[in-house]
């Protein structure tokens, strides 16, 4: 009988009774419920009610002129006479977190207070063009972003400043840091396991053994792995939710992460984000297998991924095209902010793509690739010892 | 039935564990003996065919021991019985039968019927690592014999136990060797000398001694020791 369904619950069972998995899971919950509250109480962002009423409004000229009739900036005399803003005063509540937010990207409270539609048009602009520049594209990358920003109806959506879905995109890079840390723990002795307990002997003297479980124990390992990523996601954002709330889904994502030419709104980049981080969990787990599979050691493998986050850390030089470029794939740092800012792209089947659309592809390629390694390797594996 | 080793090598860079070893081993239980490094163990696992040679065939009733259908016909008994602590004695019978591919209400019953031949029927809901050391020697034989197995392979399947379940085991191996092709190692010339049909000597990774009950030496023992000159067992 082939048995691959009762192999699978075997496994699945052998993963999650060893204490170690229970022990990740728990700590990796902790540390992301304390991480993404302590986003919040670290006083970087304040709760301010009163700004609701420009949730999802653009910001124009209108929204601008309002502001600068709710809130004025407080100067002071030098003895030279010139006058320095230091401050400012607010007569509404409501517009006082856009008068931070411009000053932000304004550099300093005046030209926040002055800043027309054009002005911030021409900021963002002038932001993007730095980084085209910085990265090196090719003459065929400029014209796509210079095109798409020409077409782009989208204006700046007013989000606010503490936004559950605009917290959560930019946090999610942490859900995949957590999330490796707690895959490679659990999945290091899916295959190391069985040459460390000499259960090796029995399984591929056996039927199924020598093939079979193979699949069964990835299948195993994928399901337990898509699940802990699961568990520390629902963490963050249901952390990132309940202090925040749901409102603000509308606003654009450049409110979050910058100036940016892929604009959409924050739920939309916020639900792209979710389903990369679930094909980032099953590329990790499969990942981990593989290393389990071929060191047939459970802390070679924990060290492994570990050295993997650390060259995740990296940062090449945008010079060095093709090494940087490889580099902004790599799973464990892929979903912060600054992939919005990314404009270099894949040239494929006479087409470009940009590294939100070829991640996910990029990702599921390297899964079936590792699988199959493991696939194979353990077929080869011989019992020595 | 008869396994049939043909010219079987395995090489590992300069040592050679196994050399050029032929044999046909009939119905029966066939006794295995040999010093520390002898050969024994790469012997067993080449049979079991969780090692390759490097050279040379081994096939059953014709069927390669790469195949499928081969390991359908083998139980094996590691050296080194391994478990999994958090299983009890029936779940980890359960979880063999299904690798050996047997259906849920076959390796039910087999699980059960063998629980019980092995004296484990009181234990078989406890977790493994409660097991006293007879106790999963115990085990082990159990789920090397889930299938039904017509080849048996045993590696010092006496370990571990005490004299008189030592008795109880020989006894049921010699019972096995009616109807099975049994290769068994043991440390104990005894347990040999008392149920082997056959008994095959191994120095250097060659057999050079084959002998059946008929011209086995009185003092197998004694024989033994002067053949290997008092070296301890494998």
């Amino acid at each position: 009988m082939n048995n691959l369904g009762s192999m699978y619950r075997f496994e699945v069972r052998k993963i999650v009774c060893r204490k170690i998995t229970a022990i990740a899971m728990i700590a990796v919950v902790l540390l992301m419920v304390a991480m993404s509250i302590g986003e919040h109480v670290s006083g970087a962002k304040i709760v301010n009610k009163e700004e609701l009423v420009l949730v999802g409004r653009a910001i124009d000229d209108k929204m601008l002129d309002e502001m600068r009739a709710a809130v004025e900036p407080k100067t002071i005399t030098m003895d030279d006479g010139t006058q320095i803003a230091v401050g400012i005063g607010v007569n509404d509540p409501a517009y006082q977190p856009l008068m931070d937010y411009l000053t932000t990207i304004g550099g300093n409270i005046d030209k926040a207070y002055n800043m027309t539609e054009a002005d911030l048009d021409k900021r963002f602009g002038s932001v993007i063009d730095e980084i085209i520049q910085d990265q090196h594209l090719t003459a065929s990358e400029v014209d796509y972003w210079q095109s798409k920003r020409a077409q782009s109806q989208m204006p700046l959506l007013y989000g606010k400043i503490q936004n559950g879905w605009g917290d959560s995109v930019c946090i999610m890079y942490f859900v995949a840091i957590l999330s490796m840390i707690s895959i490679a723990t659990t999945l290091s002795g899916v295959f190391s396991d069985e040459a460390q307990l000499h259960t090796d002997a029995l399984i591929f003297s056996s039927r199924n053994g020598k093939k079979r479980l193979a699949a069964a124990k990835l299948l195993a390992g994928i399901t337990v792995g898509i699940f802990e990523t699961l568990v520390v996601l629902l963490a963050c954002v249901g952390t990132e939710f309940v202090i925040s709330g749901f409102d603000g889904g509308d606003a654009s994502v450049q409110f979050f992460v910058g100036p940016t030419d892929m604009d959409m709104k924050i739920s939309t980049a916020f639900w792209i984000y979710t389903g990369i981080m679930l094909v980032i969990g099953l590329l990790m787990s499969v990942f981990a297998m593989c290393l389990s599979q071929v060191f047939r050691n459970s802390v070679a493998v924990i060290a492994s991924m570990m050295v993997l986050w650390l060259i995740s850390m990296l940062n090449p030089p945008y010079s060095w095209r093709l090494i940087s470029q490889a580099c902004s794939y790599l799973p464990v740092t892929f979903l912060g902010g600054w992939t919005f800012s990314d404009y270099r792209m894949v040239h494929l089947f006479g087409r470009l793509f940009t590294i939100l659309e070829t991640a996910p592809v990029v990702y599921l390629v390297f899964t079936a690739i590792l699988g199959g390694l493991t696939k194979i390797s353990y077929e080869r594996y011989q019992v020595t010892k | 039935m008869e396994l049939v080793l043909d010219r079987v090598s395995k090489q590992y860079q300069n040592i050679i564990a196994a050399d050029r070893i032929t044999l046909k081993l009939g119905v029966g239980v066939t006794g295995l003996l040999g010093a520390n490094g002898a050969g024994k163990t790469t012997l067993m696992r080449m049979i079991c065919g969780i090692l390759k040679p490097t050279s040379g065939s081994i096939s059953f009733d014709g069927t390669d021991v790469s195949e499928e259908l081969y390991r359908d016909a083998l139980g094996y008994l590691p050296q080194n019985f391994g478990y999994y602590p958090s299983f009890t004695g029936r779940d980890f019978l359960l979880y063999i039968a299904v690798l050996k591919g047997l259906d849920k209400k076959t390796a039910k019953r087999k699980s059960t019927e063998l629980l019980k031949s092995v004296n484990l029927e009181e234990a078989a809901d406890k977790k493994i690592r409660t097991y006293s050391g007879g106790m999963k020697q115990r085990l082990g034989i159990a789920q090397a014999l889930l299938n039904d197995p017509r080849i048996i392979v045993l590696d010092e399947p006496t370990a571990g136990l005490d004299p008189k379940e030592r008795v109880r085991f020989r006894n049921m191996i010699a019972e096995l060797g009616k109807e099975s092709v049994v290769l068994l190692s043991t440390h104990i010339v005894s347990d040999v000398e008392h149920i082997a049909d056959r008994i095959l000597m191994m120095r250097d990774g060659q057999i050079i001694w084959d002998g059946t009950k008929e011209n086995t030496p009185d003092d197998l023992e004694g024989f033994y020791l002067k053949e290997f000159g008092g070296a301890e067992d494998e």
